[in-house]
Parts: structure tokens; C-alpha cells; sequence
């Protein structure tokens, strides 16, 4: 018992660095990351992660290696839960909703919430970011008025959307 | 040591998994269900654990090992799954996979958007939810949305960018 107390001490531990660690070094060199947000916190965070994956294995040395591999595992899941957070926190549409939902003192028009989504970025706002962030992760090309056509990545990652989405049968979807 | 953790997570990962698209294949649905969800994957964890300790020797070491490489694969599909189910990112890729040549006019898509019922679907989801309350066409902040946005806008502007959306 006291071996996985010690464990789960150590993933923690090493896990809450990692996100402290990419969130330092985010805000010390973000603004300088202008275009290529995306890309370059990504690969920090690939780069802290690899470290911190090389850390825990070598503070659990003396485990046998199937029980190192499920701990390094629990590590990297941890830092994927880290990552859906992250996205959730900037780019959460039901969040949103609820922040503008603040700021006009807890009541507003479904219209009005709709035009002035994010802050005043609207329909329109919302899907020029999001293209945006696409075209940085090189899924689609997009020049401010045409969008597509889709690069080779982009037609694998749609085909599988929507074959998943058709398999869980989701309807109306994002 | 490598099949008495392989094993019981395999039998754990494809329980959840199969439950999971049985039950969104007989009751489809456009909520995403994550309390489902989440009740499904720890039956999962729970036939891991099962597994571990009726087939093989028990040694709590292997049995903790077992259900950590169990919730580390819920966790990859939750990921998986919350960007498939939800993201207006995915959507945009599979509506241009339908368009002619893969191409297709912005201002033609944001008419488009604008024209659909996702906003009034995803308000209705938070109604559901108790994060909101419509009346009318008027939308009022619950308590439980109120905590939520306040948290959600703090924890936003602890990583730095704040909550676009």
C-alpha cells in the first residue's frame, strides 16, 4: 500500500509541475508566438512532457517494467487531461455562453447572446478562429474568403469524425 | 507481470467501450451524456479489476497497475470522444468534405451558421443541464451556471488567454 501511496505521490507531483512548468513558460514567451500559438505551446508542452515522462520512470526505478509502463501511462493521461482542460478554458462554446451570460448581469435575449457570442465575436468570429487554428495545424486552406480545399490530414481527420459520428449516431453536433 | 496488467485493462477498455456505442447506437442523442459516460467507464475499471483478481494471482501491485492503464485509455477516448462530439472544428472539416471540390464560400458558410439551430440546441443542452433557464425567448443564469462561469473565467485567466470561445 505504501509503494502505490509513493507512486501516486510521485505522479502528482510530477504532473502538477508539468502544468505549472508550460504555463510559466507560456506566458513568459507567448507573446512572441504570434500566428503559431497552437504549434508552439503544443510542441512546450510535448517537450515538458517527454521530461516529465523521463522523470516519473526514473523515480520508479525499482518497479518491474510492466508497472513502470501503466505508471508513465497514468502520467500521460494525466497531461491529456491537462490539455482538454486547457482547450475547454479558452475555447468552451457552452463556457462562453455562461461568461456572457455574467457580463449581462445573469439575463439576456437569446438573439442578443447569439450576435454578440464571445465578447462581440459573433458566428462570424467564432468560425474565422477556428479556421484559423485549422490552417496553423495544416487541415485546411483559408484565405479570409474562400474556405478549403481540405490537405490530406484534414480529409483523414473529417472521414473519421464523421464515420465516429455516424457510428454513435451524434445528430446535432458542435 | 505484462498479461496480468494487458489483460484485465483490454477486458476493462472493451466493456466501456462496447456499452458505450450499444448504448448510443439503441438511445441516440445529441447531449453528449458525459455522466453516462463517465458511470460506463467505471464499470469498465470495475470488470478490470474483476478480471485481475479472479484470473490471476493477486498481487495489489499488478491489480493498481491494471486499473491505471484502464483509466488511462478511458481517459484518451474521452479526450477523442469530447472533440468528436462536440467540436464546431470537426464539424467545419466534414462540411467541407461534403463540398464541391472541397471548397466553399465564408460568407456562404457563416450565413449558414448563423441560419442553424446550434445556438438555440447548445442553450437548450445547458437548460437541460440547470446551467440556464429559458423562458421565452429570454435566458437567465442558474446558480450552478453562475459558479460555473465565475470558475471557468477565473481558471481562464490563470493559463493567460482568458475565455474566447
Amino acid at each position: 500500500m505504501e509503494i502505490i501511496a509513493e507512486i501516486i505521490f510521485i505522479v502528482v507531483m510530477v504532473w502538477g509541475g508539468t502544468g505549472a512548468l508550460h504555463i510559466i513558460a507560456e506566458r513568459v514567451l507567448g507573446s512572441s508566438w504570434v500566428g503559431r500559438r497552437i504549434l508552439t505551446s503544443s510542441r512546450l508542452l510535448l517537450l515538458v512532457a517527454v521530461a516529465g515522462c523521463l522523470l516519473v520512470w526514473q523515480r520508479t526505478e525499482y518497479l518491474d517494467p510492466a508497472v513502470k509502463f501503466s505508471v508513465a501511462l497514468l502520467y500521460i493521461a494525466g497531461c491529456v487531461v491537462y490539455v482538454e482542460c486547457r482547450s475547454l478554458l479558452e475555447r468552451g462554446y457552452s463556457l462562453r455562453i455562461l461568461v456572457d451570460l455574467i457580463e449581462r448581469g445573469g439575463v439576456a435575449r437569446i438573439e442578443e447572446l447569439k450576435s454578440s457570442y464571445g465578447d462581440g465575436l459573433g458566428v462570424k468570429g467564432i468560425l474565422a478562429k477556428r479556421l484559423d487554428s485549422l490552417v496553423e495545424i495544416g487541415l485546411v486552406k483559408f484565405d479570409g474568403l474562400q474556405v478549403g480545399p481540405l490537405t490530406a490530414k484534414g480529409v483523414i481527420l473529417a472521414k473519421l469524425g464523421s464515420m465516429v459520428r455516424a457510428l454513435l449516431r451524434l445528430g446535432s453536433v458542435g | 507481470m505484462v498479461c496480468q496488467i494487458a489483460i484485465p485493462s483490454i477486458a476493462g477498455i472493451g466493456v466501456f467501450l462496447l456499452a458505450h456505442i450499444v448504448w448510443w447506437r439503441v438511445f441516440p442523442s445529441s447531449n453528449p451524456r458525459i455522466l453516462l459516460l463517465a458511470a460506463l467507464a467505471v464499470l469498465g475499471i470495475a470488470v478490470a479489476a474483476l478480471t485481475s483478481i479472479s484470473f490471476f494471482d493477486f498481487s495489489l501491485l499488478a491489480l493498481f497497475a491494471a486499473v491505471c492503464v484502464d483509466c488511462s485509455l478511458v481517459i484518451f477516448y474521452l479526450f477523442f470522444y469530447a472533440g468528436i462530439a462536440r467540436s464546431v472544428s470537426v464539424t467545419l472539416l466534414s462540411r467541407l468534405l461534403d463540398a464541391e471540390e472541397q471548397v466553399l464560400d465564408f460568407d456562404a458558410l457563416v450565413k449558414e451558421y448563423s441560419l442553424s439551430s446550434r445556438f438555440e440546441d447548445r442553450i437548450d443542452l445547458m437548460h437541460q443541464s440547470g446551467l440556464v433557464r429559458v423562458t421565452g425567448v429570454e435566458v437567465s443564469i442558474t446558480d450552478k451556471g453562475g459558479l460555473l462561469g465565475t470558475w471557468a473565467r477565473r481558471l481562464g485567466r490563470l493559463i493567460g488567454e482568458g475565455l474566447e470561445g
